[in-house]
């Protein structure tokens, strides 16, 4: 330590002054040879108030760093926000359920095989044996023992249905960045755990990618999960898909397109169904082959939708999704991106919605420009249209952000048993 | 018409006896300072007998004279602020974060001395830098970032592990 280090601002002893004296000890712990640790020369106020700006998870991690800090957290009533810990205790008692689960995600950062379970708060291990190697379904699949019956694993499939209900977990996105940032020393096995997966259809590519962040610099290990996925509709008679024999399409959980709804303008409030609808239809006015562009105001989604010119004429849709980097699931951008209000073991309450802004474009721009820092399995294009450039010159289609009437679960099941009934078509004539 | 009236000054001593020239505005973002003005009164503060500051050096004296310079203009800080509502985020906005971007000797040091002047949104922006650096880190992490030795006895490692028995695998 630095002989001259100031040491006159205030009368409160510091950190290891005091932790020295109850010790019965007047030589510093750490010897003048040693690195200054700056935080240990603090005076305690200071370290408390440091501590009370954190969020118990961290207050409970800093604990375990060294005997001062422990009695800091532990022994100060203001640190552990008036709670008592019995030393030996389940550190579980200290947090609400939400912490916990921020609390297992630190805890689980560096081991690759453990992944945490929001449904039970809870860590569990990688299966790497339970996926289903060679078939189209993701080996990422992992498995809650405790899930409810019933829960749906799925990652990617191959029926429309469920392209449209494509739906990604939090672990997935997790162990993939996890293992992305201890690729070198990953086993064979583990760096197979990230391969992509075969494309769903013919007429349906899911590709991920993991990019840097580029709200970090190139070389911070910043990592995102970005992905695009691509659809095509079209009539295997051979005959031209029209605005009113497109399926039913899902951009994000909150953009949407029913042809029954939207064309006889039957919800027309339903903010969600907007941006899809007013697409479709600009797309197909256009008639030029070109996308027109949407963007989700709930959730990091960019989509595009555009007819081809050639015959027979078939819509396709693009979606670019930001999943998000390292984080508990706990995370504003990740819980925006939740369907159904996400439930905890114990706290059945539901939440609000969570509303994640981006800037329309963006997501879609994060995906095209940024450089894949895993192999991902790319496919070439089939359309020939310039897409960034469009995108800059082009309005993006947003819903608006201050509406509240999202569809709930029960509607969309409600307007899709509709939509079936009216029009009469299954996804098989399609 | 007369002209504007220059805006009144005080000056400030470093321990390192280098005197800082300031707006009386932007020294009174410093409570120590504008409870020590309104007693001993402005006129005597001058450049030959400044305010002495005996726990700050002059790089890190400049560096809360810039902070004080670029937030001259906020609200004095209410009672009502000062305690849970500003504990409760971590946030801190984008010019401060710029500003506390410094080596963690001097981001130390400018907590202690926005302590000892009393400069409470300062010493917010400060410990709230602090715990970003510890946000999402193990203990492990933590140790690395702040220097930290782990001192514990296998006992202690034993209780540790106890604690956490929950968050293993199962």
């Amino acid at each position: 330590m630095a002989p001259n280090k100031m040491r006159l601002f205030s009368k409160t002893p510091t950190l290891l002054n005091l932790w020295h004296r109850l010790r019965g000890r007047q030589r510093l712990l750490q010897p003048d040879t040693d690195p200054v640790c700056n935080i240990l020369e603090q005076p305690i106020d200071i370290i408390i108030l440091i501590i009370e700006t954190m969020p118990m998870p961290d207050r409970l991690m800093l604990a375990q760093t060294c005997r001062a800090l422990r009695t800091i957290v532990f022994e100060i009533p203001a640190c552990l926000s008036n709670q008592r810990h019995v030393a030996g205790g389940s550190l579980q008692n200290l947090m609400t359920a939400d912490e916990q689960l921020d609390y297992l995600f630190i805890l689980t950062r560096d081991r690759i095989d453990s992944w945490v379970c929001d449904r039970c708060v809870a860590v569990h291990p990688v299966d790497l044996d339970s996926a289903e190697i060679g078939t189209k379904f993701t080996r990422w699949q992992t498995a809650c023992p405790k899930a409810l019956k019933g829960d749906a694993y799925i990652l990617f499939d191959d029926a429309w249905e469920n392209y449209l209900r494509l739906e990604v977990r939090h672990d997935h996105v997790q162990t993939a960045l996890k293992c992305i940032r201890h690729w070198d020393i990953i086993d064979r096995d583990r760096r197979e755990f990230l391969r992509v997966p075969d494309p769903v259809t013919n007429d349906c590519w899911v590709h991920p990618k993991v990019v840097n962040d580029p709200a970090f610099p190139a070389g911070s290990r910043r990592l995102k999960f970005v992905m695009k996925a691509t659809g095509t509709c079209y009539h295997e008679s051979g005959r031209d898909i029209n605005l009113s024999t497109i399926p039913y399409l899902r951009a994000c959980v909150h953009c949407l397109y029913e042809p029954v709804v939207c064309l006889l303008n039957l919800d027309s409030t339903m903010s969600g169904y907007q941006p899809l609808c007013e697409m479709a239809m600009d797309a197909w006015i256009r008639n030029d082959g070109t996308p027109t562009f949407g963007a989700c105001s709930m959730c990091a989604t960019d989509f595009a939708i555009h007819f081809t010119r050639r015959f027979p004429r078939k819509a396709v849709l693009q979606i670019w999704q930001d999943l998000g980097g390292e984080g508990s699931m706990t995370d504003r951008a990740w819980r925006a991106r939740q369907e159904i209000p996400y439930r905890i073991k114990n706290q059945p309450s539901k939440r609000p919605s969570v509303r994640h802004h981006h800037e329309p474009g963006s997501v879609m721009r994060l995906y095209e420009e940024g450089q894949a820092l895993v192999y991902t399995w790319n496919h070439p294009e089939e359309h020939t249209f310039d897409l960034l450039r469009l995108a800059s010159q082009r309005r993006f289609h947003v819903a608006d952000p201050l509406d509240e009437r999202i569809l709930s679960e029960e509607q969309h099941i409600y307007k899709m048993s509709i939509a079936g009934n009216v029009e009469g078509w299954s996804i098989h004539d399609i | 018409m007369a002209d504007a009236k220059p805006a009144p000054k005080i000056w400030v001593q470093s321990n390192d006896s280098a005197i800082i020239e300031l707006d009386r505005q932007v020294a009174e973002r410093s409570v120590l300072i504008k409870n020590l003005i309104e007693d001993i009164g402005d006129e005597g503060i001058t450049a030959q007998n400044p305010i002495p500051i005996p726990n700050v050096n002059e790089a890190v004296l400049r560096k809360v004279v810039e902070w004080c310079e670029h937030h001259r203009n906020d609200p004095p800080q209410t009672q009502d602020d000062d305690n849970d509502a500003r504990k409760k985020t971590t946030e801190i906005e984008e010019w401060d974060q710029k500003f506390m971007q410094v080596d963690q000797e001097m981001l130390f040091e400018i907590i202690l001395a926005s302590n000892y002047l009393d400069i409470k949104p300062l010493l917010d922006v400060g410990c709230k830098t602090v715990a970003n650096m510890i946000k999402g880190k193990s203990p492990e992490e933590i140790r690395k970032t702040f220097n930290i030795t782990n001192d514990f006895t296998p006992e202690e490692e034993e209780q540790i592990r106890r604690e956490n028995e929950w968050a293993e695998d199962r």
